[in-house]
């Protein structure tokens, strides 16, 4: 922006030297039409040289920092929202497990494991309490079946 | 009993979200806090009290703005009386008179154009804290591409405006009155020209950079709008295929997270929109009651002034328009990218 600054105020100067040497000078006089050129000149080269100096790296180099933080922004926001929508499939996953317990006269405590996909799913369980063979049986089953922690990931202590 | 608790497990589940995925609004800026609500009621409610604050803080400034203007009257009206008498210079009267005028009006002016310059930064940074917060509810809303098209676009003009209005505007505001002042005084008709050129580089700065903004923002929040939508859309769909309890406990869990998601990127949005203004309008009317003024006091002195003069006051009454246009494109560039990310996901 400096860049651009210094060009604007160069062709402003610029223009108002030319004007003021092109009013000064007798409109008559054979040195007129030599004057307004090399003023036309003068001012050709102030409006044209600096564009051939132009580099566009330092833009570049800007916008991609722009973008890595869009990124980080981005990522920060859904991160946020998968870990709020892995503690709610884990709550409600442990409730489902305990309100089945319940239902089959069992009385137990989970704790469910999450993965770390998007959505965070249930890989794996740690179930601990007192139960009969075939209850314990009819639980893991329906955690396989209805939950899809298969048998193998569910800890019992 | 059992429907209580079950209402309970429902309030949780809705409750939970917005404790643990917190997205909190920046703080107004200094200047802006007293013309904030102690306590939010409605943003119609908030607005209304933030206008009325701004306004119960003007009187100093509009009894300042009115002394210059009464100054300004005296001194052209004292003027117009010296030339009634035969044997004074009408030339130098009326130079004498232009740089009364120029002395008059140069400090206030200059005084605003610093206000214009800060009120400008302090809109660019609350800009900078606000955008990352609202891209990531944004993003936490499910508008993930959207979310960082608006980022990039927001910060990309933010600061392409700022340092357009730091580096090239101001210098340029400078330079147009230098030139104002002479080419009155002078008559010269070359200065003229080159005011007017300046007068429409400024202008033409501030329309490009706020139409630019403004398309972009179209574009993008069209297509990225789209692809977000069909991305959550197919994200449902994949949930179907999933084991049919865990299926159903995934999309109920999404559900809620976005819905709270929307409602705390609301809350934001809302503060912010409101932080923006309150830290733009004291400015904005401090600016605007001289402007007004000094278009009342061109109009009374063209009765008895010089055109000089009151082509003065005219164009010092235009610098004040560029102040304000610039300090509003920066508040307007805010405003509509706060508004574009609260829209979020079509």
């Amino acid at each position: 922006m400096e860049n651009i600054r210094q060009y604007l105020l160069s062709v402003v100067a610029c223009a108002t030297i030319c004007a003021v040497v092109i009013s000064i000078t007798d409109k008559k006089s054979t040195l007129n039409p030599v004057i307004k050129l090399l003023a036309g000149l003068f001012m050709i080269y102030t409006v044209i040289s600096p564009w051939a100096k132009l580099r566009i790296d330092g833009v570049k180099s800007y916008f991609s920092d722009i973008e890595i933080n869009a990124s980080s922004a981005v990522a920060n926001g859904t991160a946020s929202a998968s870990g709020e929508t892995g503690a709610i499939i884990k709550s409600q996953v442990e409730a489902y497990i305990l309100d089945k317990a319940s239902s089959i006269g069992a009385e137990i405590s989970a704790e469910v494991i999450m993965d770390n996909s998007t959505p965070p799913l249930p890989k794996a369980i740690k179930i601990s309490g007192t139960l009969a063979p075939y209850h314990k049986q009819r639980l893991e089953q329906i955690i396989a079946d209805e939950l899809g922690i298969p048998k193998e990931s569910q800890s019992w202590t | 009993m059992r429907k209580l608790a079950i209402i309970l497990a429902v309030l949780i589940l809705i409750i939970l979200p917005v404790e643990a995925m917190e997205f909190t609004a920046p703080a107004a800026p200094d200047s802006a806090t007293e013309n904030m609500p102690k306590e939010s009621t409605s943003f119609g409610a908030d607005l209304w009290y933030i206008v009325k604050s701004a306004i119960n803080r003007l009187q100093p400034n509009l009894t300042e703005a009115l002394g210059v203007c009464i100054s300004l009257i005296a001194v052209i009206m004292l003027v117009s009386i010296l030339q009634s008498f035969t044997g004074i210079a009408k030339r130098t009267v009326d130079l004498v008179c232009t740089l009364s005028v120029s002395i008059l009006l140069i400090q206030p002016s200059n005084s605003l154009i610093h206000l214009g310059v800060e009120t400008v930064e302090k809109l660019s940074e609350y800009g900078k804290m606000l955008a990352p917060v609202m891209t990531a509810a944004l993003a936490a809303e499910g508008g993930v591409t959207t979310s960082t098209a608006l980022y990039t676009g927001t910060i990309a003009f933010n600061a392409i405006l700022t340092t357009l209005i730091s580096k090239l505007i101001i210098p340029l505001i400078y330079i147009y009155v230098i030139l104002c002042i002479a080419s009155r005084s002078l008559g010269e008709s070359l200065l003229e020209k080159i005011r007017d050129f300046i007068k429409w580089l400024m202008t033409w700065c501030l329309k490009i950079s706020i139409y630019l903004f403004t398309g972009y923002l179209s574009i993008t929040g069209v297509v990225s709008g789209t692809a977000d939508a069909s991305a959550i859309k197919a994200a449902k769909l994949a949930f179907n295929g999933f084991v049919p309890v865990v299926g159903n406990i995934i999309s109920d869990a999404s559900e809620t997270v976005l819905v709270s998601a929307g409602i705390m990127k609301t809350s934001v949005g809302i503060y912010g929109l409101l932080a923006i203004i309150a830290t733009w309008i004291s400015p904005f009317l401090q600016i605007g009651i001289r402007y007004l003024l000094l278009k009342i006091t061109a109009s009374v002195c063209s009765v008895f002034g010089s055109k000089e003069t009151v082509g003065l006051i005219t164009d010092f009454s235009g610098t004040m328009g560029f102040i304000l246009a610039m300090t509003g494109t920066e508040c307007l560039l805010l405003l509509i990218s706060t508004v574009c990310f609260m829209k979020g996901v079509s």
